[in-house]
């Protein structure tokens, strides 16, 4: 039976039927359509979906799995021990979200000076409240941004047209475009209390696994604001909401959490300083495009030429 | 000989004033906010600074005044007697220009609301919801017409542009403006606005700009496009606009001015879909009365110096 190139990743219907046409070698399948049981064996190639997915086809003997590309930049969904393991290789989306996060950081920097939130209260009353409205410029003010790779980068160069003083934490510190410096870790503790909007986009990592926690607040400047479009598992949740409560940061803003989807139990809707997006930062409706016409198709022309990985190969 | 007077009418601070008074050793300089200028005074007053239309019209109905210079606080003038300074001859400036940078922050506030979809998510936030099927959209390739490209305009273009967007100006010079993709004549608007994404409208009110946004003109956007006023409210037809939300022509209404402020309770503009309303507050400028008196004391030390002004004159004909 012919090899599977299992899409999991929603596309365009004519977006599927051009792959179907394209590489003939292969039979295309998408999950939306369904998988027949039958089938999982001969997955070849799966082009999104998580770590469920792949181990579901990695569970049946004698499986043909060879490639998993991602969608996101984070690969923290699969098991990269396992997957080496088993000789598959995985490329991740790596470039495609950066304007989309910068955007989505630059929109809740403006909702904070502002003061967006007060002007959608006012409106919900019908109250032109002009006075309540408290608003400061950008100008001025300094953003650290912790992770400066092709998110964080973008999100500097955007945030530098505001002229905002823009520093950058990096385990390999680059000079980039819109930064004043990007410095190694060991100096944030001097940093750290200069910033007054704090941006995590850290990979997920064992290192970075619960790094904003209370050691790191407490060294915040009073009233810092912190953004985070990362992954939330590097915040400790509880000493977020500590540092809030301390007044140690004055707002929150976030688009990643511990748990997602968020529960509704979840004490974090209700605090009256936080803002919270469900995991939409990096949301383009160019997305299925550049995600095809960008990384997919360029790594698949290579894989059934030779079969290697053009880009964002991470296993 | 009695000193001729600067009759100061909008609050500044010890300094501000000090920094006036100090250029002008030969005039007394009277505060409104700490003195009730005495009506024998009143034919001293050579210049104003701040002002409205009653008063300077009363010293201009003062037998033997000798007013010659008007320097307004706000942007806007339409709320002077511009036929009767204009026919006196009276120097008018304002403080065009200050406002750029915090309407230019603004512009791109609201547009983000919508395209990342952060409106929503502070509904949701409030119901706990946890919705990941929002409309989101990029800035990036998306087109923008500014009505009234000047100063303003120009700071609203480089932001704008830092996203990728393309900014087309609309004004009645039509010479390029720094940060725009090109700038045209108001009368090549038809040639330019179809297609727009985006459309700003920050045209000072004169006599040609009343009610310039009527329903020929919304009938020529892009249908769903969005629409920012952050000039002046009766450059818009209020009838018309909400035809044009209320129909979808325009697909997000982003409204900081009104022909009648502050807008009613009852107003029926704070609950239309698809639109945000800011009480005129998109030109907030902190720190805004050190900031013009900058534009002040550069214009009093001109005037003094050769009874001309150095910036931000008005001039009469366009009425701006």
């Amino acid at each position: 039976m012919k090899p599977v190139l299992y899409v999991i990743q929603p596309l365009h219907e004519d977006q599927v039927q051009a792959l179907a046409v394209d590489y003939p070698q292969y039979d295309v399948y998408t999950a939306w359509q369904g998988l027949p049981a039958e089938r999982k064996a001969d997955v070849e190639i799966i082009l999104g979906g998580k770590g469920n997915d792949s181990d579901a086809i990695m569970a049946v003997p004698n499986n043909r799995l060879k490639w998993i590309q991602g969608r996101s930049a984070g690969v923290d969904f699969w098991d990269l021990a396992k997957l080496k393991a088993a000789g598959v290789m995985l490329s991740n989306a790596a470039g495609l979200h950066g304007d989309a996060i910068a955007e989505h950081v630059m929109g809740m920097l403006l909702l904070d000076v502002r003061d967006l939130r007060q002007i959608l209260t006012l409106q919900a009353k019908h109250e032109w409240g002009r006075d309540t409205v408290v608003q400061r410029p950008l100008a001025g003010q300094t953003m650290l941004i912790l992770g400066v790779g092709r998110v964080g980068a973008r999100v500097g160069q955007l945030a530098a047209a505001f002229k905002l003083n823009v520093v950058g934490v990096d385990k390999f510190p680059k000079p980039h475009d819109g930064f004043s410096e990007v410095v190694p870790l060991d100096r944030l503790p001097e940093i750290l209390p200069t910033a007054d909007f704090i941006v995590n986009t850290l990979p997920l990592t064992p290192e970075t696994t619960h790094f904003y926690d209370d050691a790191f607040f407490a060294q915040v400047r009073p009233g810092a604001k912190f953004v985070n479009v990362g992954r939330g598992t590097s915040m400790d949740t509880q000493a977020v909401i500590r540092a809030l409560k301390a007044g140690k940061l004055s707002n929150v803003y976030l688009d990643v959490y511990e748990t997602e989807p968020l529960p509704a139990d979840d004490p974090l809707w209700q605090l009256p300083n936080v803002v919270l997006s469900p995991h939409v930062a990096g949301m383009t409706p160019k997305f299925k495009t550049h995600l095809l016409n960008e990384i997919f198709l360029p790594n698949l022309a290579q894989f059934v030429t030779n079969g290697d990985l053009l880009i964002n190969r991470i296993v | 000989m009695t000193k001729k007077v600067i009759y100061i009418i909008q609050p500044l601070k010890p300094e501000n004033v000090a920094a006036i008074a100090v250029l002008a050793p030969d005039h007394e300089v009277i505060c409104a906010w700490e003195t009730d200028i005495a009506p024998e005074r009143l034919k001293d007053i050579e210049i104003i600074i701040g002002g409205n239309g009653p008063f300077t019209n009363r010293v201009l109905d003062t037998p033997g005044h000798c007013l010659k210079w008007v320097q307004v606080h706000s942007a806007g003038i339409d709320y002077l007697d511009l036929p009767r300074l204009q026919a006196e001859g009276i120097l008018l400036s304002n403080t065009s220009g200050l406002h750029g940078r915090p309407i230019a922050e603004h512009v791109i506030a609201v547009l983000l609301a919508k395209t990342r979809a952060i409106r929503e998510s502070i509904l949701n936030q409030g119901t706990k919801t946890w919705n990941r099927v929002v409309d989101y959209d990029d800035l990036d390739a998306k087109s923008m017409l500014i009505l009234g490209a000047g100063r303003v305009g120009s700071e609203i273009a480089k932001l704008a542009s830092a996203f990728g967007i393309k900014v087309t100006g609309v004004n009645l010079e039509g010479k390029p403006i720094p940060y725009f993709d090109s700038v045209v004549l108001m009368d090549q608007l038809d040639q330019v606005l179809p297609g727009k994404d985006i459309v700003v409208n920050i045209l000072p009110l004169t006599a040609a700009t009343k009610h310039f946004c009527n329903d020929d003109f919304f009938a020529k956007l892009e249908p769903g496009a969005t629409f920012i006023s952050c000039g002046r409210g009766p450059t818009v037809v209020t009838a018309d606009l909400i035809d044009a939300i209320t129909s979808g022509q325009i697909g997000y209404a982003c409204l900081d001015v009104f022909e009648t402020e502050p807008l009613p309770a009852d107003s029926p503009l704070w609950t239309l879909k698809n639109t945000l309303i800011t009480a005129h507050i998109a030109g907030q400028v902190p720190h805004f009365k050190t900031k013009a008196t900058a534009i002040y004391t550069e214009n009093l030390a001109a005037f003094l110096k050769d009874g001309t002004l150095a910036r931000n004159q008005i001039n009469y004909a366009n009425g701006f």
